[in-house]
């Protein structure tokens, strides 16, 4: 973190489109037999021996630096409907290899911060366009859905909470076990009871409902707290900038957190169907917690190049 | 370098985002609200419920006693020790083998060789005392081994086997009474179950939370029980030599104290084990057991399991005759002793012409009393019409003979009778003498009861008191009259025709040596076709001062000696009468008429020579015996019978030159219905000596026919006048 936000933003701007692909040659890469691998039905790891890299962990902040690149660079004024083509290409692109991934949740977090990142641009949104955009979204969503088996069950299950506790529906509802036991106050640290193989992925993308039994709704109160703080601290500094290629790139990797940890906590809470959301700072995940420092890291050399200039 | 530049609008953008994305949050915030402190008791409980798993800790189910303090039935617990051998370190097994040897008093190396076997589970020793099972398990503990289990269970043992097997019943293997008392009682005698709950991972083990929860178990209640294990033995293997002997179906008989209602002795025969209550026991059922049908085992086994006692109803036959007596003299209808009844051998009542049971012979004029000891059935016909349907009935209403007795055991079957709406006067000609009326052998106890008491008729029961492990009382059963059916001047008369009945009648054969007895005995058609009969005897003993109150019942006897309640029932219950008293320690107050023949004592005959022990028993009149011819300088080393035994001249005394050679046997004959010198040849002539009560002709023998004894044993037959017996 302490070493990207030395780094000059503007070299992104520069190398974005390299960073764009570079961030896309490593997800194909997933694909070469013997250098991916596979866990649990997903191939989304590429293993190094001593470590597994998730190259689209990698690829969330490219693709709000290639974007920003993009629109930057060429200068695409916001009512030039034609010129937006090529980042919502980008963001097909990235969501295409994420469907060979079967990373359903990584395609929607491509989406949000694509979606955002060209928001910020400036992007005259007319009606048609809206329309447009939401009916794509909701034909994507459809084809992750149908032509996913556990993806169905898992929304059937949502709905359907009684049915199939063992299976699709044991995963949340151990959550909730977990949340509800916390209570106002907690269990206390290390006092969690649903860690002890009751909770699948406890110390993953379902950690924060351990957290809420070991800490309760205080807990749960000030962590969220803490992120809401982290969110809009960082977009007041950015919003200082007077740079719109800085703006945009912040604006994608900080909407990346906040649509993350909103997720996770609604995912964890039954709020909406179960998907990989991890929590940032508190999921298991070497590739990750890496990424989200490193993108912290171009966040403040942001907001620390409008105090130099 | 950049062209763009971050105008207001973009800013707008970011911050509506911003604004967006607070939303969301608060939205989670509201959800964590809704999930942790409104719902967060309702999931507290649901994830309590499953990280935790209730061990149930079984509750040790009572114990049974007979009146006396014997243990009839008991739990024993043992001990299993499993091992699961992979999660013991190598380099530990050789050390744990030796101390488990050490402990359980076992081969060290025979454990070793099971704990480097590779299986998932061993089982090193199960069966381990209590004392063992707590010296491993504060091993196992101490040293923490893992994967060493020490495992308790319980059983249910029957010390005494079959005796009272059908009162008690069984268990299954849950330890809950599937029969008899066990069933009964299951409330009391299983106790109530404790629990550990303890904390567990979704996987099923436990987790490092030591908060275990104990629930003690509240072991079961004892039960002390009215019968007398000994007086219950007594009657068991006497009910069992008639059956065998007289080719019975089956035998039952129940013995009662007359003016408590406690049973002292309820049995059946054939019996089983409750130890092994699924193997049959009839020798031809177990050869054909593998081509049995399930459902024709179950029909056997139930069959096997009914305590006939109280389960089955049967015709009672002559027995009956002193409800219809007693009914008559308490009404007022007739007294004992004015002659003004006829039998002509059969009497027609409403065109039917039913018979005496003497028939063709005639008893002629006869009072009440000479009825009932000839067991004549036009007098008691002509009783009952005197009485009418109406009063009749009334004794039987009186007497609980429309329902049961209420008695503390299971599946309790109801007498069957006619009541006063469908009675005609041939069924109540026919109900007079027993007959097409149907009662258990515990309510015909119940009704012999009435009569030695002075007219009480009693709640019999079998459980005298329920107490806690440590031995508080929690109930004790106390008598219950549950009414006086009879003044005493009427049961005092009937217990005067009884008395006069084993004494002068048909009941002679009941006499015992030392006790007078009042009874009756009966011979019921059990069906419409003749061919099967109950022979039965219901006394009172003694009878001046009663004590016990016996109901033999001996099914479809078909030996050749016949199936006469006189001769099948009437013997067998005056030994099982003679052998308890004596054990209850009443004075003996009579003795059978006295044996005119002489005995002498025989003489010690061991280290005696041959020719000089000859001397010796031809001195007394006794003959000399021997498997082989021996010397006359030849010292005796042995003798059958005994010195200090009784024997009448005649009498072979059998010498042996060595004690320990295996002597001679003999199959003892069937002297039954013998006369008294026909039996006495028979007997010697098989080698064997007889000891002769009473006289006339044989009415039973000890041994028993058929079984293989030693040449020159005693022979006991207790002879009796045969003539009109009934």
């Amino acid at each position: 973190m302490f070493v990207i936000s030395t780094i000059d933003y503007k070299l992104y701007e520069k190398f974005g489109y390299i960073i764009f692909f570079v961030a896309l040659a490593t997800m194909l890469m997933v694909f070469i037999p013997g250098l991916g691998s596979t866990v649990k039905g997903a191939r989304r790891w590429i293993d190094l021996g001593f470590i597994s890299f998730q190259p689209s962990e990698l690829m969330k902040p490219a693709l709000a630096i290639g974007i920003a690149a993009y629109i930057s660079k060429k200068n695409i004024k916001p009512h030039n409907i034609l010129g937006y083509i090529v980042p919502v290409c980008m963001i097909l692109i990235v969501c295409v290899v994420m469907y060979f991934q079967s990373h359903m949740s990584g395609a929607i977090i491509m989406i949000v911060i694509g979606a955002v990142t060209i928001f910020t641009s400036g992007f005259k949104l007319k009606k048609r366009t809206v329309i447009l955009i939401c009916i794509t979204v909701v034909l994507a969503a459809a084809l992750f859905l149908f032509t996913s088996d556990y993806r169905m069950e898992r929304v059937k299950a949502f709905f359907n909470p009684d049915l199939d506790i063992t299976g699709s529906n044991w995963q949340p509802t151990q959550s909730l076990y977990a949340i509800g036991s916390g209570g106002l106050f907690g269990t206390g640290i290390g006092q969690s009871r649903q860690k002890y193989l009751w909770l699948p992925e406890s110390q993953n993308d379902f950690v924060f409902s351990i957290y809420a039994e070991e800490f309760g709704f205080i807990g749960c109160t000030v962590v969220v707290a803490l992120f809401m703080l982290f969110i809009s601290r960082l977009v007041s500094l950015v919003l200082k900038t007077k740079d719109l290629f800085g703006l945009m790139i912040s604006a994608g990797i900080i909407s990346m957190f906040a649509f993350q940890i909103i997720m996770n906590i609604a995912v964890v809470t039954k709020l909406i169907p179960t998907t990989g959301m991890p929590l940032p700072f508190f999921s298991y995940g070497g590739t990750s917690l890496l990424i989200n420092l490193a993108s912290i890291g171009i966040v403040l050399n942001v907001t620390r190049q409008r105090r130099a200039s | 370098m950049s062209l763009a530049f971050a105008s207001i609008k973009h800013k707008k953008r970011l911050t509506l985002l911003l604004v967006c994305a607070m939303l969301g949050f608060v939205v989670v915030i509201g959800r964590l609200f809704y999930v942790q402190i409104i719902k967060g008791d309702y999931y507290e409980e649901l994830a309590y419920k499953q990280q935790t798993k209730d061990r149930t800790v079984e509750a040790s189910r009572g114990t049974i006693y007979d009146s006396a303090g014997n243990i009839l039935a008991i739990s024993v617990s043992s001990n299993t020790l499993t091992i699961a051998p992979t999660n013991i370190p190598d380099e530990n097994k050789a050390s744990i083998a030796e101390e488990f040897a050490k402990i359980l008093e076992m081969d060290a190396d025979s454990i070793l060789a099971k704990l480097n076997k590779k299986v998932s589970l061993v089982t090193i020793a199960s069966n381990i005392e209590k004392e063992k099972a707590v010296k491993l398990s504060s091993y196992i503990s101490q040293n923490e081994i893992k994967g060493a289990y020490l495992d308790e269970s319980t059983t249910r043992a029957y010390p005494y086997g079959a005796l009272l097997s059908h009162v008690l019943g069984f268990t299954g293997v849950d330890n809950q009474g599937l029969s008899g008392l066990e069933i009964e009682y299951e409330d009391e005698l299983s106790g109530i179950p404790g629990k550990i709950v303890g904390s567990i991972d979704g996987g099923g083990n436990e987790t490092p939370y030591d908060e275990e929860e104990y629930v003690e178990p509240q072991n079961g209640y004892d039960l002390v029980l009215t019968i007398d294990a000994t007086v219950q033995s007594i009657v068991e293997k006497n009910i069992e030599k008639a059956v065998i002997e007289n080719k019975a179906d089956f035998g039952n008989c129940v013995i009662m104290n007359p003016f408590t209602g406690e049973i002292l002795a309820m049995a059946t025969y054939p019996d089983y084990d409750p130890n092994s209550p699924f193997e049959a026991t009839n020798e031809e059922v177990v050869a054909n057991w593998d081509e049995m049908t399930s459902s024709e085992r179950n029909k056997y086994l139930n069959e096997m399991w009914r305590n006939k006692c109280v389960q089955d109803t049967y015709e009672p036959g002559s027995i009956f005759k002193v409800v219809t007596a007693s009914a008559a003299l308490e009404e007022g209808v007739s007294d004992a002793d004015t002659k003004q009844y006829n039998c002509s051998s059969y009497m027609t009542v409403l065109g039917w012409d039913i018979k005496c049971w003497r028939y063709p012979r005639a008893h002629g004029t006869q009072c009440l009393r000479e009825g009932i000891i000839n067991s004549c059935n036009p007098v008691l016909m002509q009783v009952a019409l005197k009485l009418g349907i109406r009063d009749f009935c009334k004794y039987l209403e009186a007497l609980d003979l429309y329902s049961v007795t209420g008695i503390d055991l299971p599946g309790e079957a109801s007498a069957q009778a006619y009541t006063p709406k469908n009675m005609t006067d041939l069924d109540l000609a026919t109900t007079s003498f027993g007959q097409n009326i149907s009662t258990t052998t515990l309510q015909n106890a119940v009704i012999y009861a009435a009569i030695a008491n002075g007219g009480n008729l009693m709640q019999p029961y079998i459980v005298k008191e329920i107490k806690t492990p440590d031995g508080n009382i929690v109930k004790s059963n106390q008598p219950v009259i549950k009414k006086q059916v009879f003044s005493e001047e009427t049961t005092e008369d009937m217990m005067s025709m009884l008395y006069d009945t084993v004494n002068t009648g048909t009941s002679k054969a009941a006499q015992a040596t030392g006790y007078t007895i009042a009874g009756k005995t009966g011979t019921a058609e059990e069906d419409r076709t003749g061919d099967v009969y109950m022979a039965s005897f219901a006394g009172v003993a003694p009878y001046n001062d009663p004590e016990i109150v016996i109901v033999v019942s001996i099914y479809n006897p078909t030996s050749s000696a016949g199936h006469m309640g006189g001769i099948v029932a009437a013997p067998v219950a005056g030994t099982i009468i003679e052998e308890t008293l004596r054990y209850m320690d009443v004075d003996p107050n009579y003795s059978i008429e006295e044996n005119t023949k002489e005995e002498m004592i025989v003489p010690n005959l061991i280290g005696m020579a041959y020719s000089k022990a000859k001397e010796e028993l031809q001195k007394l009149n006794f003959k000399i015996a021997s498997d082989v011819s021996l010397e006359a300088d030849t010292i005796i080393k042995d003798q059958v019978p005994k010195a200090g035994a009784s024997l009448t001249k005649g009498a072979y005394v059998r010498v042996y030159e060595d004690e320990t050679k295996e002597k001679l046997t003999v199959t003892v004959p069937d002297v039954r219905g013998n006369s008294e010198s026909y039996a006495t040849s028979r007997i010697r002539n098989s080698g064997l000596n007889i000891r002769v009560i009473g006289s006339g002709n044989a009415v039973i023998q000890y041994p028993s026919a058929g079984e293989t004894v030693t040449k020159g044993s005693i022979i006991t037959v207790k002879f009796a006048d045969t003539t009109d017996l009934h």
